[in-house]
């Protein structure tokens, strides 16, 4: 059992995307994390007035 | 929906897809849609009008995002139009017609679902009429391409007021009207000092086609047909003195200045001062007649 190599530690640090250097990968990185919160934003909006255009359908604030 | 910038490969932000729905358009579109909501007999509940409002604004994007898709090529070869998210390759081509159908599709279907079908269908023909009729048919044809395109843009007060009452009556045809009748003295004014602009892009306007002679003529001339439009609420009975007295006061000022616009020979876009304070007042003319005649309109009610 001891004779067992011991795996490599993995690294939890800023990863590379692609064949892109770390500083690109920064900036792909924060350009989806940039899309990823509007895209986030207008769904909460959308959920938000589709629960208040259901709620005015049915009637139940008149 | 990646685009190679400098050496590497960028997704599109979000403020490119934000400029591809053309938000200073948008915001009178929004405005005037939003008097022809309030100007309107009856009530109605203020979720169903917001979410009104914003299909509107959601389908002028739509539109703007469809513009863009076709012209990109033509943006490029304009100072005004070539930092634009897809002449300045930014974003994708493909990206801009997929955003521009996806929402184009969501303001009709939601405004359909949520408010009326009326509202709904003209919002849809407005969308077609600005993205095929006027982008792709008429502006690259014929230098009468903004009188008729005009209608693209006078369609929203129209679908504010078929929102609130699920019909058209004759106070929305005038308004529409009052829309159509302001674009052309409008557009020509920034295309008689943007004439070169135009002009690199090969695109047909009224000053590259007939001269700047003709074009300052047909401003003056068109100012009379708005004139005349503009106050016909007011003298048909519709609205009261409030929007009376604004429509009389900004006519005879867009007057003078179409009056200065026609007198002046200026050849040199540098020296068109007349011209670019008739555009500039223009926009001001449209944001003032429209909030005149919905406050009046609720006054009156």
């Amino acid at each position: 059992m001891n004779d067992q190599a011991t795996p490599p530690p993995v690294d939890m640090g800023p990863r590379k995307v692609g064949d892109l250097s770390l500083e690109e990968s920064n900036a792909v990185r924060a350009r989806q994390a940039g899309r990823s919160k509007a895209t986030a934003f207008v769904l909460f909006g959308l959920c938000a007035l589709f629960f208040a255009i259901t709620v005015v359908k049915v009637g139940v604030w008149g | 929906m990646t685009i190679a910038t400098n050496n590497i490969s960028l997704p599109a932000d979000w403020r490119d897809f934000w400029a591809l729905t053309k938000p200073r358009v948008m915001s009178l579109v929004v405005f005037t849609a939003l008097c022809g909501l309030l100007a309107a007999p009856g009530s109605i509940h203020p979720v169903l009008a917001f979410t009104a409002i914003l299909c509107i604004a959601t389908g002028a994007g739509a539109s703007g995002a469809l513009n863009q898709w076709y012209e990109a090529e033509l943006d490029a070869k304009m100072k005004r139009t070539a930092g634009r998210p897809l002449p300045d390759g930014r974003m994708e081509r493909e990206s801009a017609l997929q955003f521009g159908i996806g929402l184009a599709a969501f303001s009709v279907g939601i405004m359909g679902v949520a408010v009326n079908w009326l509202s709904a269908g003209i919002l849809a023909f407005s969308i077609f009429f600005y993205a095929v009729v006027y982008t792709m048919w008429l502006k690259p044809n014929t230098p009468q391409n903004i009188v008729i395109g005009g209608a693209a843009g006078a369609f929203p007060p129209v679908i504010g007021w078929a929102a609130v009452t699920g019909d058209i009556t004759l106070l929305p045809v005038l308004m529409f009207a009052l829309i159509f009748f302001w674009t052309p003295p409008h557009f020509w004014a920034l295309a008689l000092f943007m004439k070169s602009d135009y002009g690199a892009a090969g695109i047909p306007m009224l000053p590259n086609v007939a001269g700047q002679r003709a074009t300052r003529n047909q401003i003056f001339g068109y100012s009379f047909v708005l004139a005349a439009v503009a106050v016909a609420p007011w003298l048909l009975g519709m609205t009261g003195i409030i929007y009376g007295a604004t429509a009389v006061l900004l006519n005879a000022l867009f007057l003078v200045l179409a009056f200065a616009s026609w007198r002046s020979e200026s050849i040199d876009a540098a020296d068109m001062k007349a011209e670019k304070r008739l555009f500039a007042f223009s926009v001001l003319y449209l944001f003032i007649a429209f909030a005149a005649l919905a406050l009046d309109r609720m006054v009156l009610a």
